[in-house]
């Protein structure tokens, strides 16, 4: 460390403070400093509120339209009284996947990022920082929100139809996949982020790998066709769905994809936030 | 302590900065001076390790700035107004930062107090005016207690009792012993508040020396001279002066005949004399003229002979 001015003796009243000790900066601290950013912004906190309300009224809703007269998830005639009930998850998804991209683009266009990166000038810890706190906030609010929905939505089931509970096989793992499915979303909007820097570009990117890419291997066929599988939003449809059709990919597999291509974005976040001049 | 080694930044065929060296010192105020797109910022950019250079390098209290392990210990800087998400509460904003080198929030209170925000410090900074978005921005740039203050014209949008706290701060700040930058496309800015002066211009070095040296760069541009006589002494100066300018009945300024020269002729003459005064330019006169080829745009009438010469013998 540099000891150029440590001999200096500060004057009273003088802005050199005896109550600075500036320590090393550790991923921690930058974890802190990133979630006092995410919590400090109104619209960070409303933008997960809702969330979570839209995941409830969803699954609710899905379940009460459901009940009785089943419809199928997938317009095939399965009936899927668990999958129903976590349907707000593929709502989710979007708003999430939004909220990580912002959590980084806002900081390009206020300019904040260049305070970002002057108090980080390593600058990769703020990604991984950026990746934890959005990923742990979304986890979060998915799993509370999930667990209301799922069980309210059973209970509306119980009194007609077969209901699902927690114990049934693969139940609990969709559950769970219904949580982490938006949060991978998320973590990939925050890679988009630091790749596009722009808000617009970033979200714009990020909707079309999620709905547009696989109406458009569909109808491309062939190769294209048999890849659709490995889009992240097919992906975490096998990974959530309960009830299965046969040539589904394994709900393991599908969280490799996903793991895959949030490897992939975030390796070239990480490359771009790098080299790039901020 | 900042040094800058052959600095030279490209943006595609735009050169911003060319190969730029210099030293700031701890102690004294150094002003940054230079015309809009002078590579001012940029540097400053480099410096922080924001941009990176295309050939040489910025080293920050001995090395390179990303390679300090406490940064904000290292260098506090504002780079510009903004740099802060106007959604977020000032103190919020301030906590964030002190959180990545584990600053205390006694601190952040602390600055915030010294910058004069604590009453506004829980509302969001979007509503702060110009004037108080910079007052965060320099309570960023004191947060850590840093070695180095750099600030790049941080007097903008700041009304006069806003400017003349900042001179005040970064004489104390200087004066405490830290290294202090200020960037400033205005001589007049820092004529007052700076001892040293770094000039760029087009990217490149112009002039580094303190205020005195700078003014001794120049000739005496007149010598205004007092006499009861005055008629007489300009009739025997008419000859060598290449312009007498009549200030009053006994005053005049000349142009071409130094003081030694009036002074041996007026005792020659046994003429008595009552002042004779040599007037050199003034720091704004010589910043205008040393960056009147590195201006991009110039008005339409040039202003900078008619400034100094005879009129304004400070």
């Amino acid at each position: 460390m540099s000891t150029t001015n440590t001999t200096l003796v500060p004057p009273a009243g003088s802005p050199r403070a005896d109550d600075v000790s500036a320590q090393n900066v550790t991923l921690p601290r930058v974890i802190r400093s990133e979630w006092i950013k995410l919590r400090s912004l109104r619209s960070m906190i409303v933008t997960l509120a809702l969330t979570a309300a839209a995941v409830i009224a969803t699954g609710v809703l899905v379940s009460m339209l459901s009940n009785g007269a089943p419809i199928a998830a997938d317009g095939e005639g399965i009936y899927d009284p668990a999958g129903n009930s976590l349907f707000g998850a593929t709502l989710a998804q979007v708003v999430l996947g939004v909220m990580g991209a912002l959590v980084v683009t806002s900081e390009y266009s206020t300019g904040l990022i260049r305070t970002t990166l002057t108090a980080v000038p390593r600058r990769l810890p703020v990604l991984w920082a950026k990746v934890v706190v959005v990923a742990a906030a979304a986890f979060a609010t998915m799993v509370a929100s999930l667990s209301v929905a799922f069980f309210v939505g059973q209970a509306v089931y119980s009194g007609g139809g077969p209901s699902a509970s927690l114990s049934d096989p693969g139940v609990l793992r969709a559950v769970l996949a219904a949580a982490l499915f938006p949060t991978a979303i998320a973590v990939m909007g925050v890679a988009f982020g630091a790749l596009m820097r722009h808000t617009a570009t970033a979200i714009g990117i990020l909707v079309a790998i999620l709905f547009v890419l696989p109406t458009l291997f569909e109808t491309l066929g062939g190769v294209w066709g048999d890849a659709v599988e490995y889009l992240p939003s097919e992906a975490g449809q096998a990974m959530i769905a309960v009830v299965r059709e046969s040539g589904d990919m394994s709900p393991s597999v599908a969280l490799l994809v996903l793991i895959g291509w949030i490897g992939v974005l975030l390796a070239a976040g990480t490359i771009a936030l790098k080299r790039r001049d901020a | 302590m900042i040094d800058v080694t052959n600095l030279t930044k490209h943006y595609g065929r735009h050169i911003a900065v060319d190969d730029l060296s210099f030293t700031v010192r701890p102690g004294v105020v150094t002003a940054f001076l230079g015309p809009n797109g002078a590579g001012k910022t940029t540097t400053m950019r480099m410096i922080l390790g924001l941009d990176r250079p295309t050939a040489g390098r910025a080293l920050v209290n001995g090395r390179p700035f990303e390679q300090h392990r406490a940064p904000l210990r290292e260098i506090g800087a504002l780079i510009d107004a903004k740099g802060t998400h106007p959604g977020r509460p000032a103190r919020d904003h301030l906590s964030a930062l002190a959180a990545t080198t584990g600053i205390s929030k006694r601190r952040v209170g602390k600055v915030l107090d010294l910058v004069g925000l604590s009453e506004v410090a829980d509302r969001r900074s979007g509503g702060f005016s110009l004037g108080m978005g910079q007052r965060l921005g320099i309570a960023s740039a004191l947060l850590g207690d840093p070695h180095t203050v750099m600030l790049d014209e941080p007097v903008n949008g700041l009304d006069p009792e806003g400017v003349l706290w900042i001179r005040n701060l970064l004489k104390s700040l200087a004066a405490e012993g830290r290294t202090v930058l200020v960037s400033s496309h205005l001589m007049s800015e820092m004529a007052l508040t700076a001892e040293h002066f770094i000039i760029v211009g087009r990217g490149r070095l112009i002039a580094d020396m303190s205020g005195s040296e700078l003014t001794a760069m120049t000739e005496p541009t007149s010598v205004r001279v007092r006499s009861p006589h005055a008629r007489q002494l300009r009739d025997l100066l008419a000859g060598d002066a290449t312009d007498i300018a009549i200030r009053g009945h006994d005053l005049f300024d000349v142009v071409g005949v130094d003081a030694d020269e009036i002074g041996a002729r007026a005792r020659s003459a046994n003429l008595q004399l009552q002042e004779l005064t040599p007037a050199r330019a003034s720091l704004e006169d010589i910043f205008i003229d040393l960056t009147k080829d590195a201006v991009d745009y110039h008005g339409a009438t040039d202003s900078t002979n008619s400034t100094h010469k005879l009129e304004n013998p400070r």
